[in-house]
């Protein structure tokens, strides 16, 4: 005997990031995903801007890993409380992991949360985690060609981080060609060339970071 | 390899719905909607289904994956036609301002219980 389901896999994930998306409101916390490759930077740029940002906003950090907590550790000795979830070769964050993590946070006293996703450029994307905003970060190290190669990953960014831009003269990373494959993607995402070595493009980030606590308070 | 995660979900909604059905016999195939712009592999699942249905009642089923494209639509012209390939442009008219819709999700479409 046929049964007809029509039901949706992963359905459950969506429920549940819903479900974070509106504590998250609730409470006028901004969520960011920091998504992007191992080794992309994304450790390294949270601990250039949160400083900065701390000294007037309440924010904390979710790390996702496969094992060990030395993201946490790097997140706590710039003074911003962090917990670390260990996926145990789970190749992304899921909504439930984000779910629990987040349940040990005082939400209402903060306003921004940063999740730092599993460095990986394809499953992540799969996965919403009730975030806002999608931050990913690509390092000019990693070739001008990933965005060609993983586009889910680039098309649902809300801004692109050019990392390492200290290191441009050293490769063959074409920014404009870059920038194009961008465009084609019909992406929205905005970009953001920048050093953590130099300082060069910082501001700029932090700035939009800024703007973007700003519109969600306004929002809600 | 996060298809373990969706299989295991797959399994999981399988026998909840053969469940609300009312049915009680062994599952014997399970018809799978994967889109192409889902990230989720079919070899991929059908391996990660081989590991973990054993033990299980959709033991031995066998799992029908089709493929599905999004859907292209072309801002400029209107045109539409499937495809999942995100830097394409329209096929009518040549113009890069294309929107992919659909083509993300995994779906479980059909399941087929053994007569008790
Ligand atoms: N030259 C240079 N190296 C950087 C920059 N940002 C990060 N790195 C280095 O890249 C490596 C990986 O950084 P990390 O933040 O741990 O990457 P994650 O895996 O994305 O979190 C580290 O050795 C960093 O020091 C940068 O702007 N310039
Ligand atoms: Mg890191
Ligand atoms: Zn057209």
């Amino acid at each position: 005997m046929e049964i007809i389901v029509a039901k949706k896999i992963l359905n459950a994930n969506d429920q549940i990031a819903q479900a974070n998306r509106a504590r998250f409101d609730a409470s006028r916390v901004l969520a960011v995903n920091l998504l992007g490759s191992p080794g992309a930077g994304k450790t390294t740029l949270l601990e250039a801007v949160l400083p900065g940002l701390a000294k007037t906003r309440k924010i904390a950090v979710v790390e996702g890993d496969l094992a060990t907590s030395r993201d946490a550790e790097r997140i706590e000795a710039i003074g911003v409380p962090s917990m670390q979830i260990n996926t145990a070769g789970g190749c992304h964050l899921d909504a439930n992991m984000v779910s629990r993590a987040i349940g040990t946070f005082e939400l209402d006293s903060l306003d921004l949360v940063v999740i730092e996703n599993v460095g990986n450029l394809v499953c992540t994307a799969g996965f919403d985690l009730g975030e806002h905003l999608r931050v990913v970060v690509l390092s000019v190290t990693e070739g001008d060609d990933k965005i060609e190669k993983y586009p889910p990953m680039f098309q649902k960014a809300d801004a692109l981080v050019l990392s390492k831009m200290d290191l441009l003269p050293h490769t063959n990373f074409q920014v404009e060609r870059m920038r194009e494959n961008l465009q084609r993607l019909s992406s929205q995402a905005r970009l953001f060339p920048l050093s953590v070595q130099t300082g060069d493009g910082i501001d700029a980030f932090v700035d939009w970071l800024e703007s973007a606590m700003r519109r969600d308070r306004r929002d809600r | 390899m996060h298809e373990i995660a969706l299989v295991q979900d797959l399994m999981d909604t399988a026998v909840q719905e053969v469940g609300r059905a009312g049915l009680t016999g062994r599952i014997v195939r399970l018809k799978l909607s994967v889109g192409r712009l889902s990230c989720a592999s079919s070899e991929a699942l059908r391996f990660a289904f081989d590991v973990l249905s054993p033990g299980t009642c959709a033991e031995g089923a066998s799992l029908e994956i089709d493929e599905v494209d999004g859907l292209c639509r072309c801002r400029a012209c209107g045109s539409t036609r499937p495809s999942s390939d995100l830097l394409a442009s329209c096929a009518e008219c040549g113009s890069p301002d294309i929107v992919l819709e659909g083509g993300r999700d995994l779906v479980l479409t059909s399941i087929d219980v053994e007569d008790s």
